[in-house]
């Protein structure tokens, strides 16, 4: 059942209860009045009812009484109206008894045999006063001495008089007893109308505390609307249906205006027309007429202090109830700052892009390069040498062997050169092609370097450590190239040794990574000058005690670093070196050594 | 001598060094045919062609081209290019003599129908070793389908 309902329900029981208070009072004190009015009128009928027996009872004795002074001898006419008063008034006085005791069959039956008995005694008086005209005096006291006997009246007298009195304390006692209960009543509805009262004192107390507090509520809660409105950091206003300001919150007044907290503005005026933007006051109508929402409209603004601001402008219809005016609510959020920033990374993208295009060229150029001077350094090279030859046959027997030492040198020289442009090319192609992934063998590469470092070395005694190596992922050529470096430069400097230790292994690392170590008990080199060991050229013995160019770990760094790794490596003069290289840990994982490449 | 034997070594190569030095070496290698030399791509399908200055040559094709890559004008790719792309010219054997050592470079030339990649190397014995060899052998002892 709704509220409604219940109070319908609550009023009519309220008017029913009313009803009852006010009206039984009414009823309950009528009745006792009547109740009282018809005991009283009982009572006098009582009391008439009496005094109208005695007086019948008078008149006839007082009757008796004069007949039995006429019968001593008083002839006084007085006497003779008193002795026969009674036979004329005492029938009609018996009539009036009658009709008022007629609602009483008893009283009726009692009166009737008193009536009966005072005319048997009035005709006996009547006689004996005929007997005493007659001068019949004894035949006289005989008749009243027999009307006396033969008629009594007393007892009758007496029993309806008594019967009377009986009634009249029966009716009294009932109408004390409606009367009792009138007030009784009377109690139970005061007491009913004090309930009530105090029930309904309770109850409006109650829904008055109750309306209260929900008002309290209420304006608390609206107060805290209010309050989060006016927080918010985001502007955020409320329009009319004309678009004339009705609400705006701090953030909305600081952006445009503190006089908009006091008084309503039309949008197109805020902000100095700042919100002066035709299709955006057109969309802004549209969500007012339409209840289309507006999203994410962004609009440049242009204040009057001449900043600008990127404002993104969210709305839409706020309509409460039908029958309400619809309002329109606005935020404007300032992202001035994001698109600033946007903007910049528009430029920086741009300027990458350019960087990337410049690196491309860059690249290209570099590739231009390599093959210019692949192809056209070499050349004069190669006719330094063609010619050298020439020359050589040209003197023929004429050489002598200064010209024969120039002529050597400069062959030499030629040829070192070509050999360093060939390296240099080497190198820069390592890093210039593409990796090309595959499962590859360690175990298996390893062997192959070991055989081709080994290929001439006859008479040496080289002793290998070959440990267990996994499959990695990796370029099979470039990874080779990396053994032959690393076995190669391992032979090469344990030259002097006179058994050469050479060991190869692998460890995974922490993060599952591989560890590949190659130790020798060679030549060494001074740690201090490490970091020289890994650059393109460069190197730390005498080419007459080590011949070479200087270019195998340079390349050996390029591979390692392109695959993921590191490499690294310790070593003391005269006591050998351990050079390391970690290499990713990689889905071929696991396959270790036995299993060899497909 | 037969028809055969008398066929020209055609050399391709702006370099005058290079040439002279591949002469001597051909020349080393003794050598019956004459060995003519043009020195770009230009002049070479001029040659091919009998025109221009080459349009009063004796006829015939030549037993074998030795082509270098980088020259001014028309470079030996577009030479080779042009050679196997023509009906009269496609089956005359195309040896690419280069310094590059660039897998583009080797790898087009293969593509485009030579029949054989010779880097140029810096030693000079080796130099003189490889050109005798290229000259005995495509110039003696490949046996070539006549012109059509």
């Amino acid at each position: 059942m709704n509220f409604s309902g219940i109070m319908r329900w609550r009023v009519a029981g309220l008017l029913l209860a009313m009803l009852i208070i006010v009206g039984m009072p009414y009823v309950v004190t009528r009745e006792n009045t009547q109740a009282t009015q018809l005991a009283n009128a009982w009572v006098t009928h009582s009391t008439a009812v009496r005094s109208l027996t005695y007086r019948i009872a008078y008149l006839v004795r007082d009757s008796e009484a004069a007949a039995y002074r006429l019968l001593t001898g008083d002839a006084d006419t007085a006497t003779q109206t008193r002795a026969a008063r009674a036979a004329t008034e005492v029938p009609d006085l018996l009539r009036q008894l009658r009709s008022m005791t007629r609602d009483n069959p008893e009283q009726q039956t009692l009166i009737g045999a008193l009536e009966n008995a005072i005319n048997g005694r009035l005709a006996l008086v009547g006689q004996a006063r005929g007997q005493l005209q007659r001068g019949d005096a004894a035949g006289a006291r005989e008749s009243l001495r027999e009307a006396g006997d033969l008629f009594p009246v007393n007892v009758k007298i007496e029993s309806i008089v008594h019967n009377e009195s009986r009634l009249l304390v029966a009716r009294e006692k009932a109408a004390a007893e409606r009367v009792f209960n009138g007030q009784l009543v009377l109690a139970v509805t005061a007491l009913a109308q004090l309930l009530l009262l105090v029930i309904i004192v309770v109850a409006s107390e109650r829904q008055i505390g109750q309306r209260r507090l929900a008002e309290t509520r209420e304006s608390r809660a609206v107060q805290r609307s209010r309050l989060i409105l006016q927080s918010v950091r985001e502007p955020i206003a409320l329009f009319d249906a004309n678009l004339h300001s009705l609400l705006v919150n701090n953030a909305f007044s600081e952006m445009y205006g503190e006089e908009l907290q006091q008084s309503s503005r039309p949008l197109a005026e805020i902000g100095d027309g700042a919100w002066n933007d035709t299709v955006l006051l057109q969309r802004l109508k549209d969500v007012l007429l339409r209840d289309r929402e507006l999203w994410d409209y962004d609009i440049v603004q242009h204040a009057a202090d001449g900043q600008v601001r990127h404002v993104v402008v969210n709305a839409r219809r706020l309509q409460q109830e039908a029958s309400d005016e619809p309002s329109l609510l606005l935020t404007a959020s300032d992202v001035t700052v994001r698109a600033l920033t946007e903007q910049r990374v528009t430029e920086l993208n741009h300027q990458l892009e350019g960087k990337v295009a410049q690196i491309s060229d860059i690249n290209r150029e570099l590739e231009a390069f390599s093959y210019s001077v692949s192809h056209d350094l070499r050349a004069p090279l190669r006719h330094i040498a063609g010619f050298v030859r020439k020359l050589k046959q040209h003197l023929g027997e004429k050489v002598d062997d200064q010209a024969a030492h120039y002529i050597a040198v400069i062959d030499s020289s030629a040829q070192r050169m070509a050999q360093l442009i060939d390296d240099l090319l080497v190198f820069s192609r390592l890093g210039r092609g593409p990796l090309r992934l595959q499962a590859v063998d360690m175990q298996s590469l390893v062997e192959e370097a070991r055989t081709l470092a080994e290929s001439d070395q006859e008479g040496r005694r080289i002793v290998w450590t070959i440990g267990a190596l996994p499959m990695v992922i990796g370029d099979a050529n470039m990874l080779r190239t990396v053994w032959q470096n690393l076995l190669g430069n391992a032979v090469k400097y344990t030259g002097q040794c006179e058994v050469a230790r050479i060991e190869v292994k692998a460890d995974r690392g922490n993060r599952g990574d591989y560890e590949f170590t190659v130790a020798d008990n060679g030549a060494g080199f001074d740690m201090q000058y490490a970091d020289k060991l890994f650059g393109v050229f460069q190197r730390l013995h005498r080419a007459s005690e080590f011949p070479g160019t200087g270019i195998g770990l340079a390349n050996v760094r390029r591979i390692v670093t392109r695959h993921g790794g590191r490499v690294w490596a310790e070593a003391e003069p005269g006591r050998g070196a351990r050079f390391h290289f970690s290499l990713p840990a990689t889905d071929a994982t696991g396959a270790h050594n036995g299993e060899s490449a497909a | 001598m037969n028809k055969k034997e008398l066929r020209t070594v055609l050399l391709v190569e702006d370099s005058i060094a290079d040439a002279e030095m591949t002469m001597d070496a051909l020349t080393e290698a003794h050598l019956a045919n004459p060995v003519v030399h043009v020195e770009d791509g230009v002049e070479c399908l001029d040659y091919l062609y009998a025109r221009g200055a080459w349009a009063s040559r004796d006829p015939g094709d030549p037993a074998v081209v030795l082509l270098d890559i980088k020259m001014p004008r028309m470079n030996g790719l577009d030479v080779l290019t042009r050679m196997r792309g023509d009906q009269h010219l496609r089956r005359i054997p195309v040896v690419v003599l280069s310094s590059s050592r660039e897998e583009t470079d080797l790898a087009r030339s293969w593509d485009l129908g030579a029949n054989a990649y010779v880097i140029k190397p810096v030693d000079v014995d080796q130099f003189f070793d490889a050109v005798r060899t290229l000259g005995r052998f495509w110039a003696v002892l490949n046996e070539a389908p006549d012109a059509d």
